[in-house]
């Protein structure tokens, strides 16, 4: 491609070629391709970095410590009420605790099973595509299904009164409130 | 002696074999589980499916109506109130999540390039993390984010009001629209996509790439025509799993899409771009409060339906696609 320099011929004898030699030629379409990757690549650090500090901006001048063991008072839809984030925390906490807590072992062992035994071969294909479907399903459909289970009436006589620690009075429907 | 031990061992299973037992019964519930939920789902949604028959896809009157007649027929079944056209929902669903996936393909794929072969070091030590915290956001943070920026700035600045009078007797233009959908879910799926994507790029073997640019080939091309093509499958997988969780993102989409059942027509010119929406999946939020009504429930669990089925089958066509691959010795 380029004349090489022979006044840098090592004594090995190959021909030490200068970055730009070796570089192969780039067409105008290969630099058109490296400059949306490059704006693509700036995008996601402008969006994260808008994301974030949007969040606290608008977030954090409201942020007090003492919100996070106060209750809310009346109701987050209407805006009435201001106040405490205790009881949507406490839901998200209890929620993702105890979720967890039941998922990890089921989990864990189906895994096992499924890599170390996995004997009747029909049984542990049907698992995985059921754990493949239900991985997949649609976050409201698995909703969805949980609304009508346990709102069935015939749960009512065996379901808890509510606690009266933790439940404030203007939710009756909802045991807890999630932030999500 | 010898025979009782033989004895003991024949009358108590190893410790191996209560573990596979235990297991296995364990693995035998959870198929059942998950099999009748299944089932449940489809059983629940056959009085909606069986009135309609095929005219459930297609259109005829209008959703909210038709919702509001199965509302007000109340908890007596008769069978007026099942009818149900969802073809508003279902084309807003192909509008925004059709356009945000192929969107967020491109997107991805040079983010993903980008951060594997071309990124500066330092760059790339930012961007890997950035991805990972954009993958994990909640949808509801996107959704409200959306809310309090894009919406007041399309309402304010882009949408004139000679737009908003022009469809005044149909909807309202009031920023919550179909390009805010878009935008939003696009920006929600790609750093699915992007983490996907850049984890297949980074396992094509690096003699491939070297053996290309041996050649002469440059980096660009290499990149292009060695690993992008050897990461296909995973480049597959995570627009499957990106699609999939486009089609069941419903609370973000509630909050951002306008959530009126209106089909946005293409023929609207650039009013189209602004016009509200409500796909499949959010429909079920705004209805879940009257779900004790028979009709209504039967309608959101066809919809859960179709939208299950839906993902079963993009999992289906992620799984045909990579078989032909295997051969390769390519994995995603």
């Amino acid at each position: 491609m380029n004349a090489v320099d022979t006044s840098r011929i090592d004594p090995g004898g190959l021909p030490r070629l200068s970055p730009e030699q070796l570089k192969a030629p780039w067409k105008k379409r290969d630099r058109i391709g490296l400059v949306i990757c490059w704006i693509v690549g700036v995008f996601f650090c402008v969006v994260a970095a808008a994301i974030v500090l949007f969040i606290f901006v608008q977030g954090v001048k409201h942020l007090r410590p003492e919100l996070l063991w106060t209750r809310p008072e009346g109701g987050f839809a209407d805006g009435s009420g201001g106040g405490g984030l205790f009881d949507p925390l406490a839901g998200t906490l209890l929620c993702a605790v105890m979720a967890t807590a039941i998922a990890a072992p089921i989990g864990v062992a189906l895994a096992v099973w499924l890599s170390e035994f996995g004997r009747p071969f029909g049984l542990a294909r049907a698992t995985e595509a059921g754990v493949e479907m239900i991985a997949g399903a649609p976050s409201i459909v698995l909703a969805l299904f949980g609304v009508v289970i346990f709102t069935n009436p015939r749960w009512d006589s065996c379901r808890a009164r509510p606690m009266t620690g933790l439940c404030s009075a203007d939710r009756s429907s909802r045991p807890l409130r999630c932030c999500r | 002696m010898e025979y009782v031990l033989k004895d003991e061992r024949t009358r108590r299973l190893s410790q191996d074999q209560r573990a596979e037992l235990l297991l296995g019964a364990l693995a035998l519930g959870a198929a059942i589980l998950v099999y009748a939920m299944l089932l449940f789902i489809i059983v629940k949604a056959w009085p909606s499916y069986s009135h309609n028959k095929l005219d459930w896809f297609i259109g005829g009157g209008h959703v909210d109506q038709q919702l509001q007649a199965m509302f007000d027929a109340g908890s007596q079944a008769t069978a007026t109130p099942y009818t149900f056209h969802a073809w508003q929902l279902i084309w807003s669903s192909i509008l925004i999540i059709g356009t945000s996936v192929v969107l967020s393909f491109f997107i991805s794929l040079f983010a993903a390039v980008f951060i594997v072969e071309f990124a500066p070091a330092p760059m790339r030590r930012v961007l890997t993390p950035v991805i990972r915290l954009l993958a994990s956001v909640p949808s509801v943070v996107y959704g409200l984010i959306a809310v309090l920026t894009i919406v007041p700035f399309l309402a304010n600045h882009l949408i004139t009001d000679g737009q908003k009078e022009s469809v005044a007797f149909i909807v309202n233009l009031n920023g919550f629209g179909l390009i805010t959908a878009i935008v939003v879910l696009t920006v929600m799926i790609s750093p699915i996509m992007i983490a996907v994507f850049a984890d297949g790029l980074r396992t094509v073997p690096a003699l491939w790439k070297e053996g290309s640019l041996a050649l002469g080939v440059n980096r660009w091309r290499t990149t292009w025509k060695i690993t992008v093509r050897g990461a296909r499958p995973a480049i597959v997988a995570g627009t499957v799993l990106a699609s999939a969780r486009a089609l069941g993102e419903a609370i973000m989409l509630a909050m951002v899409s306008g959530s009126v059942a209106f089909a946005p027509n293409p023929a609207d010119g650039l009013v189209f771009f602004f016009e509200p929406s409500r796909p499949l999946g959010p429909t079920i939020i705004t209805n879940v409060e009257n779900l004790s009504f028979p009709a209504i429930k039967a309608t959101l669990f066809a919809i859960g339906g179709v939208l299950l089925v839906s993902t079963m089958i993009l999992s289906l066509i992620g799984y045909l696609v990579k078989q032909p691959m295997k051969k390769y010795g390519i994995r995603a």
